[in-house]
């Protein structure tokens, strides 16, 4: 147990936005292995949004937290509804008897029609047709090294473990304050009114310390997530952070320098006024790409087309290679042990 | 020293009639309260998310201690217009109250919650939760609940008024070394006002010991 001043090994990830399919393997996965508790229904640990879009909970970075010229940021707490509650479904309905039948329908606790959920605005995105555009972005708690949810706590509830740096909720600790939730400016933090306590992501810590990479991480059918130690020179993470600097933080004037970052997507070129590809134009346009990943996003974003250009003059590029990922196990840095072939303890 | 507060006795078969809102709990004591210091949140976050924000508007809390062979009870009862039940939502907070007192049954220092030299007891009411917490401090942001106890907690929001009555055996070790705030003299008081999001450090209370007081028998009272 440490607390901010973390000085041991940090687990790190990086997401290749360039990959993702937008297909929630890696929330299902997720929901599955730890949110299927009591007061967990309308928790998504992991969550897959659509961007440019409001995000989940609705409108995620205008909710303050974080910090700004080093003093907290307060924050604000998303209700239920701005996260999205868990809908029911009248099954009865939809596969009763064939004259009453009705087509299988989202309803909200109290009966009413859901106005927003997780990824709401799915595929909507962004731009003017021809022109229009979108990526996916996954969100998890980012163990951050300055984590405002840890500083926020103050029950010291919340914790950075010194081997890897995750961060984490003492559950019997918390008595359910929701600063920390407030403060994570991410909106990483829920409440479980049934326990009343925090819960959040723990970066699968069980199966890490097996060796197995996190649910969402294996899970992945488009080979997006890398993990590893984020100063293992010879591991993905760091060349693509620190040496390709191609792998940048999400909201870096947050102020909390997260450790999951993001290959930011290549920019897909526009069509002129004509109707033809102008290579000079881009859909996305690169302020938002800034906004996001902050300024390192233009030479992220010239490297990885220079070292794609290599590649398709039939050059070799390492960071091409490290992105393609060609074998999956690749991804896993150190964490690739098969969690079927783990000898485990009977339950008691 | 703040206000004295009267301890009652009272016989078996009226201690089983009192409720929240039962008659025959004398007139009790009504105590002061006051905002709890901002510099005194162990949090910088919370320091400065409410450094323009007011907390602590309850004014003040009635109490009646009485005592009986059996049993020693608590009553808090203070006024709210608007009650939160629970915490139904992530931006729902409950109404919550407590006392607190010297875990030695003798003194502690009550602006730090406690110390390690000198813990300090708090008997604990969240609206909502099954249960009363009984937990231990030494010192602010500490508090740890027990996992086991015998005190029991009831309340009642009526005619814009939160009455509650905690009800625990005077001696039981495991509610305090001292038992209860009625084995030990000095007891303090928060309340939490849930629709202003008051929680943790930020609430209403005595910020100096009261001083429990036999009563003179009157009235059921003896």
């Amino acid at each position: 147990m440490t607390s901010m001043n973390h000085s041991g090994r940090q687990i790190a990830m990086v997401f290749d936005l360039n990959k993702c399919l937008g297909c929630q393997s890696c929330t299902v996965s997720c929901k599955t292995l730890w949110t299927q508790g009591e007061g967990m229904e309308a928790m998504w640990w992991n969550i897959v949004n659509t961007m440019p879009g409001r995000g989940t909970p609705r409108d995620v970075f205008s909710h303050g937290g974080g910090y700004a010229e080093g003093k907290p940021v307060p924050g604000t707490l998303p209700s239920l509804k701005e996260y999205g509650e868990a809908w029911d479904f009248d099954y009865e309905g939809a596969f009763g008897d064939s004259a009453t039948r009705k087509p299988l329908h989202p309803h909200q606790a109290d009966g009413s029609e859901p106005e927003w959920g997780p990824n709401w605005d799915e595929d909507q995105g962004g731009g003017e047709y021809p022109n229009s555009y979108f990526f996916y972005l996954q969100q998890i708690c980012m163990n951050c090294s300055k984590p405002a949810c840890l500083e926020a706590c103050p029950r010291t509830a919340i914790y950075k473990r010194v081997d890897d740096g995750i961060v984490l909720v003492d559950e019997e600790r918390c008595h359910g304050y929701r600063f920390c939730a407030e403060a994570c400016p991410y909106k990483r933090v829920y409440f479980n009114a049934s326990r009343h306590i925090a819960q959040k992501c723990t970066s699968c810590f069980p199966r890490l310390e097996q060796g197995v990479a996190p649910a969402c991480v294996r899970q992945c059918p488009g080979r997006v997530r890398h993990i590893d130690y984020l100063d293992n020179e010879d591991g993905h993470i760091h060349k693509l952070v620190n040496k390709w600097k191609v792998a940048l933080p999400l909201r870096p004037d947050f102020g909390v320098e997260p450790n999951v970052f993001y290959v930011p997507p290549i920019l897909p070129v526009a069509f002129n006024e004509a109707g033809e590809f102008d290579e000079s134009l881009s859909r996305v346009p690169l302020e938002y790409m800034r906004e996001l990943f902050g300024p390192g996003v233009d030479h992220a974003l010239a490297t990885v087309a220079a070292e794609r250009e290599k590649v398709a003059n039939g050059g070799e590029s390492e960071l091409m290679d490290i992105l393609i990922s060609r074998h999956w196990e690749d991804l896993l840095g150190p964490f690739d042990s098969n969690p079927s072939l783990l000898q485990r303890r009977p339950s008691v | 020293m703040g206000e004295f507060i009267s301890l009652a006795t009272v016989d078996l078969s009226q201690e089983r009639s009192l409720g929240p809102w039962t008659a025959g709990w004398g007139s009790g004591s009504r105590i002061a309260l006051h905002p709890t210091p901002l510099e005194s949140q162990p949090s910088a976050y919370v320091q400065e998310a409410w450094r323009d924000r007011l907390w602590g508007r309850t004014p003040e809390v009635l109490v009646h201690f009485v005592q009986t062979t059996r049993l020693v009870l608590v009553r808090m009862e203070w006024a709210c217009q608007s009650p939160r039940f629970r915490a139904a939502d992530n931006d729902v907070f409950a109404d919550a109250c407590a006392l607190l007192f010297p875990a030695n049954g003798q003194t502690a220092p009550l602006a730090t919650m406690g110390s390690e030299a000198e813990p300090v007891v708090a008997w604990q009411w969240r609206a909502g939760a099954e249960t009363a917490y009984v937990a231990d401090a030494t010192g602010l942001g500490t508090l740890s609940r027990r996992q086991s106890h015998d005190l029991t907690v009831t309340a009642e929001w009526r005619q814009e008024r939160w009455a509650v009555v905690f009800a625990a055996h005077p001696l039981a070790e495991n509610n305090g070394r001292a038992g209860s705030p009625g084995a030990s003299d000095l007891v303090a008081f928060a309340v939490w006002e849930g629709a202003n999001q008051e929680r943790a450090g930020l609430a209403s209370y005595s910020p100096v010991w009261s001083r429990l007081r036999k009563a003179v028998p009157a009235g059921g009272a003896r």
